[in-house]
């Protein structure tokens, strides 16, 4: 084959896996990046747009096969260095003020659809000149496929490896120049000896290109509608810290009218404390503990209802999860708990929460999942404890396609087989209008206790409301009647009202707190009732629980409701909407369109040449799709273990393009023998 | 002679442009005035709202002055509209839906809290005696300061600040309405709230339909009731089986 080219072998070799190393850590980084400026439901946008450069890629090497091969030499490092160049280049077009679109204004301001479309076409870019660098190579060296499918997929698999790294070493601005750089290498070894002149010269140049884009990177701004963009807006905000890691990007910002009191009852009469607050991504994530932390330290979160299980009983052992910044760590200290466990998965947050706790010696944290920390936990404890689910200004349905495991059914049966006998899970939310959040964790609670066969389950739950939110107590013995006394005092003193008691006489449930109706009451009466079902069916949203198979606790939208999420839309306003939910509908759209265009429309100009034209259409699109649920699948299930769909998809590229690169590899040495074709089915069998 | 004729034809040609513009502007003015009409009719009043003062000054504000040039002929549609700053102008039947409530009049003092635009201010003056607003964000402050000066709304006074003191050298207020929501309800608001005295507060994500806090004073005792807005009401009655 050398002799058809004046490159080695070994040389394309280590330029593909350069790459496809190059290509798949910037469709992670990108994931990251879009996750920081918008919402991270734009990250699954990502891989659509790599995978439309590729097919596209494809597309133009069928029309263009003969030419392209022609000048094999040139063309492969030309499109690497292009390669490079656009990897950092794109990043600063998408985000400069022309181009940047904002999730939330795409149905507001049509420009701002316009402006996605060209944001997708412009990510296309980088994608197809790699992608037809290496299809390129895989037509000119049809016959060593093998070897360079197996470059192109352990390189591809090395690059979800790099991305993490990248992730936690680099801050996001820097990244796209860190990751154009093996992709600029694979350039630099592909050009020829003899290269032609334009070739010589696109590389100083490219690399001049490069140092700039490095000295000067594409600044990253969020949306003006994201939590930290708001903050910033506040007089004297500063970010004092910034920290990238594979998470997302922290950032703690301080202003001296940066306040913290979520939900605080009307009855605190202090002035409420000025805190610096955390952020990842861009959204809020906690409010930073005041250092040093006293052991007598009180909580503000002693005047929301969060504090009602301190308040109706001793508790010697407390499991806080997803325990964030700490603040409800700090609630359990401040009520003498003398055994507190806490979790919290981000790395840097974990970090600060560590600080916050070092000298308290009954505090006992981990960095972790609260699904890895629940499943071998052999711990009873007498309160596990939910941060608040959801937001005080509602979210605009954009955690629709946010996975949520540690609310699911299977989540709280196993808290529940970690109570002690007078244990109990607390679950709080936010009131959302319509109500959702407060329904579908009531109906989740209700089938916890329906499947543990408890006899009068209604005796086992109490609930409180305040002004913005709702807490429920979900007890694994029945409540006392001087545990009942004391929900009512801890209300009367808070200005709270009892939402659920195991009372048979009628409670005053808005003696403070008003709603317009009872609907939301005689609601809450129907999820503890025997006719539940028929509720949760009738319901116009989705509140039935959510399980581990399908753990999106936010999206709450029926396929009924679309006509009226449409007519919403007309009118330009999203009362039934989950724009998450809608946002990747709309993505899927547009790639379709866009598929047709760059990929099937330019293909219906040129006829078929080969045989079996059918059966080769049928077995690609089958791989294909067996590729993409696969990874998939994937996703979802190392989602639930790292809790983070960018280490998720790292893990999942990383291990089915290495795995899949072995194959190819060893695929060249197999033959078609009758051993073989007796092997098939049997492999098909294991894999069922 | 020629040069006569020449001059004849410039003046035409000036007057003939001058009759356009002139009527153009009149014809915008009047365009927005029809939508204007339009928007109270099918949007305030056809959703309930029947407070007169409170449909007098969504008839007479003009709301497309208080968006963005590039928003100005969404201004009289049904919904929100992106200012900046990651503000938005309410939509105008929550405007009115939160007037009204506010259950106040021509000899009433009220405090905002939330500047943004500028619009519920000018509605508000059209109704009580004296506005205060406080708005955080110093451009939208300053912006929202000239432009009520500019369009000669008097009776508003816009200081730019920390809300949450609200301002204290003009208390006690009949009426408070809080459009930039947190997740707290600040005493001092509350201490600077009349006796018999309401504070609104709208709650939820910009594009969102807001769900409206209302918090009443009445001695020491305050209570605090949930308003869903109309709008939506008929949905979630529908669920009750």
């Amino acid at each position: 084959m050398e002799s058809n080219s004046q490159l080695s072998l070994i040389r394309i070799n280590v330029a593909i896996g350069l790459i496809s190393a190059a290509i798949v850590a910037f469709q992670l980084i990108l994931m990251q990046i879009l996750s920081y400026v918008q919402w991270y439901h734009f990250a699954y946008m990502i891989i659509s747009i790599a995978l439309l450069g590729f097919g596209a890629a494809g597309t133009l090497l069928t029309i263009f096969r003969k030419k392209l091969e022609q000048n094999y030499e040139a063309i492969f490092p030309f499109l690497l260095i292009i390669t490079a160049i656009l990897i950092p280049l794109v990043v600063g077009m998408a985000n400069s003020n022309a181009i940047r679109f904002d999730s939330l204004l795409i149905f507001q301001d049509s420009r701002h659809i316009g402006r996605l479309i060209l944001t997708y076409f412009i990510f296309f870019l980088p994608f197809l000149t790699g992608a037809l660098a290496i299809g390129l190579s895989f037509s000119k060296f049809a016959d060593r496929i093998g070897k360079i499918y197996f470059s192109n997929l352990i390189g591809s698999g090395i690059g979800g490896i790099i991305a993490l790294g990248f992730m936690q070493w680099i801050i996001p601005e820097q990244q796209p120049f860190f990751v154009a750089l093996p992709a600029f290498l694979a350039g630099m070894v592909s050009i020829p000896k003899n290269a032609k002149p334009f070739l010589r010269i696109t590389l100083p140049v490219s690399a001049i290109i490069l140092l700039i884009l490095f000295f000067y990177p594409p600044k990253l701004i969020p949306s003006e509608y994201k939590d930290i963009s708001k903050t910033m807006l506040l007089p004297e905000a500063t970010v004092d810290y910034k920290k990238s890691s594979p998470h997302g990007l922290v950032e703690i910002v301080s202003s001296p009218v940066l306040r913290f009191a979520p939900g605080v009852s009307l009855t605190y009469q202090e002035p409420f404390p000025v805190r610096k607050t955390v952020f990842n991504n861009g959204n809020w994530a906690g409010s930073l503990l005041p250092q040093p932390l006293k052991q007598n330290q009180t909580s503000i979160l002693d005047y929301t209802p969060q504090a009602l299980p301190y308040h109706i009983g001793k508790i010697k052992n407390a499991l806080i999860l997803d325990a964030g910044t700490g603040e409800n760590v700090l609630l359990a200290s401040s009520h003498q708990v003398t055994h507190i466990t806490a979790n919290e998965a981000n790395a840097e947050i974990f970090r600060l929460l560590q600080d916050s706790f070092e000298d308290f010696s009954q505090v006992q944290l981990h960095q972790t999942m609260s699904r890895t920390l629940l499943i071998p936990d052999t711990m009873r404890y007498d309160l596990i404890e939910l941060p608040v689910i959801g937001s005080f200004f509602g979210n605009s349905g954009l955690n629709a396609v946010e996975p949520r495991y540690e609310l699911t059914l299977e989540a709280l049966q196993e808290m529940w087989h970690k109570l002690s006998e007078k244990g109990m899970i607390s679950l709080s939310c936010w009131m959302d209008y319509p109500v959702r959040n407060a329904y579908r964790l009531l109906s989740t609670i209700s089938l916890l206790l329906e499947k543990n066969e408890l006899e009068n389950y209604q005796q086992h739950v109490v609930a409180i409301r305040s002004w913005g939110a709702v807490t429920f107590l979900v007890k694994k013995s029945p409540f006392s009647t001087e545990e009942i006394i004391n929900v009512h005092r801890f209300c009367e003193n808070r200005m709270f009202d009892p939402l659920i008691l195991p009372e048979t006489q009628a409670i005053d449930r808005d003696k403070f707190n008003m709603l317009q109706d009872m609907t939301f009451f005689t609601n809450v009466d129907q999820l503890l009732s025997p006719h539940k079902n028929t509720f949760i069916r009738q319901y116009p949203y989705r509140i039935y629980p959510t399980t581990d198979d399908r753990p999106f606790f936010f999206q709450f939208i029926r396929f009924k409701q679309i006509p009226a999420l449409i007519s919403s839309i007309q009118e330009k306003n999203f009362p039934f909407l989950d724009i998450g939910y809608v946002l990747v509908i709309l993505t899927f759209i547009q790639i379709i369109i866009l598929a047709a265009i760059f990929i099937l429309f330019p293909l219906s100009f040129r006829k078929w040449k080969g045989k079996n034209k059918k059966w080769v259409f049928v077995y690609f699109s089958i791989l294909g799709l067996a590729y993409m649920f696969l990874e998939m699948v994937f996703i979802q299930q190392f989602t639930f273990y790292f809790g983070e769909p960018t280490y998720a998809t790292a893990a999942t590229l990383t291990i089915l393009l290495f795995t899949s690169g072995l194959g190819s590899y060893y695929s060249s040495g197999l033959r078609n023998t009758p051993k073989i074709r007796m092997a098939l089915p049997i492999l098909v069998l294991c894999n069922i | 002679m020629i040069q006569k004729k020449k001059n004849m034809k410039k003046l035409t040609v000036l007057i003939i442009v001058f009759t356009i513009g002139f009527f153009s502007s009149l014809s915008g003015q009047n365009k927005f005035e029809i939508k204007r009409k339009e928007m109270v009719k099918k949007q305030i009043q056809a959703r309930g709202i029947a407070d007169k003062n409170t449909l007098k000054a969504l008839e007479v504000v003009p709301r497309h002055l208080f968006v963005p040039e590039e928003y100005q002929d969404q201004a009289y549609d049904d919904g929100p509209l992106p200012i900046g700053y990651g503000q938005t102008i309410s939509q105008p039947y929550i405007v009115a839906y939160m007037t009204e409530l506010l259950n106040v009049g021509p000899d009433d003092v009220v405090l905002e809290i939330g500047t943004g635009s500028g619009y519920q201010a000018a509605i508000l003056s059209r109704i009580v005696k004296k506005v205060y607003t406080v708005e955080i964000v110093e451009e939208l402050g300053l912006a929202a300061k000239e432009r009520l000066k500019a369009l000669n709304y008097d009776n508003v006074e816009v200081k730019i600040g920390d809300g949450y003191y609200g301002w204290e050298e003009h208390a006690p207020y009949s009426g408070i309405i809080v459009t930039a929501a947190s997740e707290y309800i600040p005493p001092p608001l509350i201490k600077q709230l009349k006796d018999k005295g309401r504070m609104i507060i709208p709650v939820g994500s910009p594009f969102s339909v807001q769900n409206l806090m209302l918090v009443e004073k009445s001695g020491d005792k305050i209570r605090t009731k949930s308003l869903i807005p109309v709008r939506f009401v008929p949905l979630t009655r529908q669920s009750a089986p």
